[in-house]
């Protein structure tokens, strides 16, 4: 009875690594390390490497900051195959997120980069992350081209760091908001509206702290 | 979905309780059937003693005759082998609409119950956190109980049932006295003195001068089906009957009592009470729910879909970002209350699903999303009004507040993708010839394993804090859940403005993240 209601270990991983919304690159290397390495001490060296690198990068001339998601990747690219089974992995996809949003709002508006874009390309995001989990536990996934297609965290941050060092970042940012929001946004109201009405289950997607 | 109603109690010799009047002409079982048609349950069985036969029949029932006790159960057990739902449950029973609709809707081997003493037809049961631990009949003992089985159950494992059911019906069993006390409950019913199962919160039903008040003595198939289930381990989930009525009738008297028990309730109030989530957080609960589930029967009977209900409430959001992008102390104002107009709607739309029991997908989906959009549209709104009055710019602190917030719901959805992780302790079997449920006893005090850190430490101190008054309250407002969000956000942005909102928004939500993060972590560490 209960084995068959509680969903199996493989799927809470396969969820938790949808979380983590990895790119090509993230996932290459953790096809190279085959699962072998641990999530959560890496991923916490780098929020640390990220602060600081942030911190002297808005001061100086820009270039460590551009260094941030290559450093990001190292740590945590080689994880993403693990099976996220440790106690405290749940850490890993929410430390990512706050590495990911940080980066982009910081570099953003060091390089002078329109606020209000910084802050629509973080709305952008901020929709397909919640979509991913309100999807993942109805069962709806998201097809992987969207995580491919999405470039990922670590996608999204060398897109960002690249177009900083070619002195285009307003341009990237708006291209990368208009194409991300055409892209998730197309994608998940498209599958959303194409699910029918359910029989009568009573799904609470709100889950609060608590 | 397979129904089966048990008609072997005598009122008179060869008269099923089941025939006794329940409206004029209109029987028990009559009103029973009609309930069960109205609710579109294909397959319904009627199982009967060969001397109630020929008055069911002449009532215009078909029966299947079944001469004893075990031959009810071996029945049961083929009915159930082929069905992927099953009912099981007295044809003498008079049960309130409400309560039959929530039982054929829950998803779980369901038995209804009531917090009460044993009495008369009633079998005793404990229950602990919403579910039947132990179960009764005249051949079970169950250790302290604390509720009754009132004789309908709902089983989603139908294999498990026609394999007990089987088992039972081989077996030569004896009358036992059916309280066995060993002292785990106090005198009050209410709480556990002696088990880590935390009680159940169900309220207590008061005893009824007349309703099951009747000696007990006849064949219970339906008990000892329940006996069957919960003794070989399949979860049992109690419902309890609450407000409304689940009595089996056995004289006249009982059942003109049980209508009149019926009649009392105003189930559609039940209904809408119901509809309110008991979950949410202080100002949901005192400022919203208090009064909204009277706009949410008012949308039911407009016809508004909850799908609807949820598009007005994003509607006015974007208004009320509108106004706070205008900026000035009018536009805050004007923001701020159809911020919490918003809001209302937004506790409406659900309440309006759950009373007119419409659920969809598509549904779930809009209004989490929605809830997002409204919260991120207004914080746009309110940076773009104050960039429009002050010289400074707030994107970034709209910035900080959507990243913190962000990072907080992704705390809460990694975590319970955690917890889903863990697997729920087993359940305890129980032999079926055992004539008491001593191998449910807890472990004497030697054997349990220790538990100790500082992760326990931070479980026994929230569960201790459970009990102070107020404290339940406190560790809610703290994590700063949406409804104190929109409000805080309302009245900072009226009476101060965008700047003192992302502030206040920031430095709620870190302590909030703080508060949240260590207790978690403490308790994945446990």
């Amino acid at each position: 009875m209960s084995t068959a209601t509680a969903p199996a270990a493989e799927d809470k991983t396969a969820q938790l690594r949808a979380y983590r919304d990895d790119g090509a690159v993230s996932r290459g290397l953790g096809t190279l390390a085959a699962g072998h390495l641990p999530p959560l001490l890496p991923v916490l060296v780098a929020a640390v490497v990220t602060v600081a690198v942030l911190a002297i990068g808005v001061t100086d001339d820009g270039l460590p900051a551009l260094l941030a998601p290559v450093a990001l990747l190292l740590l945590t690219g080689p994880a993403s195959t693990h099976p996220h089974d440790g106690r405290l992995d749940w850490l890993v996809p929410p430390v990512i997120r706050a590495i990911e949003y940080g980066y982009l709002a910081v570099l953003g508006f060091s390089q002078g980069v329109p606020h209000w874009l910084v802050y629509t390309l973080l709305a952008v995001l901020v929709y397909h992350h919640y979509d991913t989990v309100y999807r993942t536990r109805q069962g709806l996934w998201p097809p992987d081209w969207v995580f491919q297609a999405g470039l990922g965290w670590d996608g999204r941050m060398l897109v960002a760091a690249l177009a900083a060092i070619l002195n285009i970042p307003t341009f990237a940012y708006a291209a990368m908001a208009l194409y991300l929001g055409v892209l998730f946004g197309w994608e998940s109201v498209r599958t959303w509206l194409e699910t029918e009405r359910s029989s009568g289950v009573i799904v609470d997607l709100e889950e609060e702290a608590g | 979905m397979t129904f089966v109603v048990v008609a072997t109690e005598p009122a008179e010799p060869g008269e099923p309780t089941a025939e006794l009047p329940y409206d004029g002409p209109v029987t028990v079982l009559d009103r029973l059937l009609g309930q069960l048609g109205a609710l579109k349950v294909p397959d319904v069985r009627i199982v009967t003693r060969p001397e109630a036969a020929q008055v069911l029949r002449k009532n215009g029932h078909e029966v299947i005759e079944s001469p004893d006790l075990a031959a009810d159960l071996r029945e049961i057990a083929a009915l159930a082998a082929g069905s992927a739902e099953f009912f099981l449950a007295h044809a003498d029973v008079v049960i309130s609409d409400e309560l039959l609709t929530r039982l054929v809707r829950d998803k779980t081997t369901t038995a209804i119950t009531a917090k009460q003493a044993a009495s008369g037809t009633r079998p005793a049961v404990r229950v602990a956190k919403r579910r039947v631990v132990s179960a009764g009949s005249r051949f079970h003992q169950v250790t302290d109980p604390g509720a009754v089985f009132r004789g309908v159950l709902k089983v989603t494992d139908p294999a498990a049932l026609a394999a007990a059911c089987e088992e039972l019906a081989g077996l030569a069993l004896a009358d036992v006295p059916p309280v066995r006390v060993l002292g785990l409950r106090d005198e009050t019913l209410d709480v556990f003195v002696d088990s880590d199962a935390r009680d159940e919160f169900d309220r207590r039903v008061p005893e009824h001068d007349v309703l099951g008040r009747t000696a007990p003595g006849g064949d219970d198939a339906v008990a000892l089906a329940l006996v069957g289930l919960v003794r070989s381990g399949v979860r049992v989930t109690a419902r309890n009957v609450d407000v409304l009525v689940c009595e089996r009738v056995l004289t006249p008297a009982e059942a003109a009592a049980a209508r009149e028990a019926v009649d009392a309730v105003d189930e559609d109030r039940v209904r809408l009470d119901a509809a309110v989530k008991s979950n949410d957080g202080f100002f949901t609960t005192y400022f919203v729910s208090s009064y909204s589930k009277y706009i949410a029967r008012w949308c039911a009977r407009l016809r508004l879909t909850p799908n609807m209900v949820t598009c007005i409430s994003m509607a006015i959001a974007v208004i009320a970002a509108v106004w706070f992008a205008e900026g000035t102390r009018t536009g805050l104002v004007l923001g701020a209350i159809l911020l919490y107009v918003s809001f209302v709607f937004d506790c409406v739309d659900g309440q309006v699903a759950r009373y007119t029991r419409s659920f969809s997908t598509l549904g779930a989906w809009l209004d989490a999303t929605f809830d997002r959009a409204k919260e991120y549209v207004a914080y746009a709104g309110l940076a773009v009004g104050y960039g429009v009055t002050h010289s400074g710019d707030v994107w970034g602190l709209a910035c900080a507040v959507i990243i913190l917030q962000t990072c907080r719901h992704m705390v809460d959805f990694s975590f319970a993708v955690h917890k889903g992780t863990v697997p729920p302790a087993p359940i305890r079997r129980v032999p079926l010839d055992a004539p008491d449920d001593a191998a449910l006893d807890p472990l004497p005090k030697a054997a349990a394993v220790r538990r100790g850190g500082l992760g326990m430490v931070a479980v026994r101190v929230s569960a201790a804090l459970e009990k102070v008054p107020g404290a339940r309250w406190g560790k809610k407002i703290i994590i700063l859940p949406i409804g104190e969000r929109f409000a805080l956000i309302g009245l900072t942005a009226a009476f101060f403005d965008a700047k003192v909102t992302f502030l206040a928004l920031l430095l709620w939500g870190g302590v909030a993240a703080g508060y949240t993060l260590s207790g978690r972590i403490l308790r994945s560490i446990v």
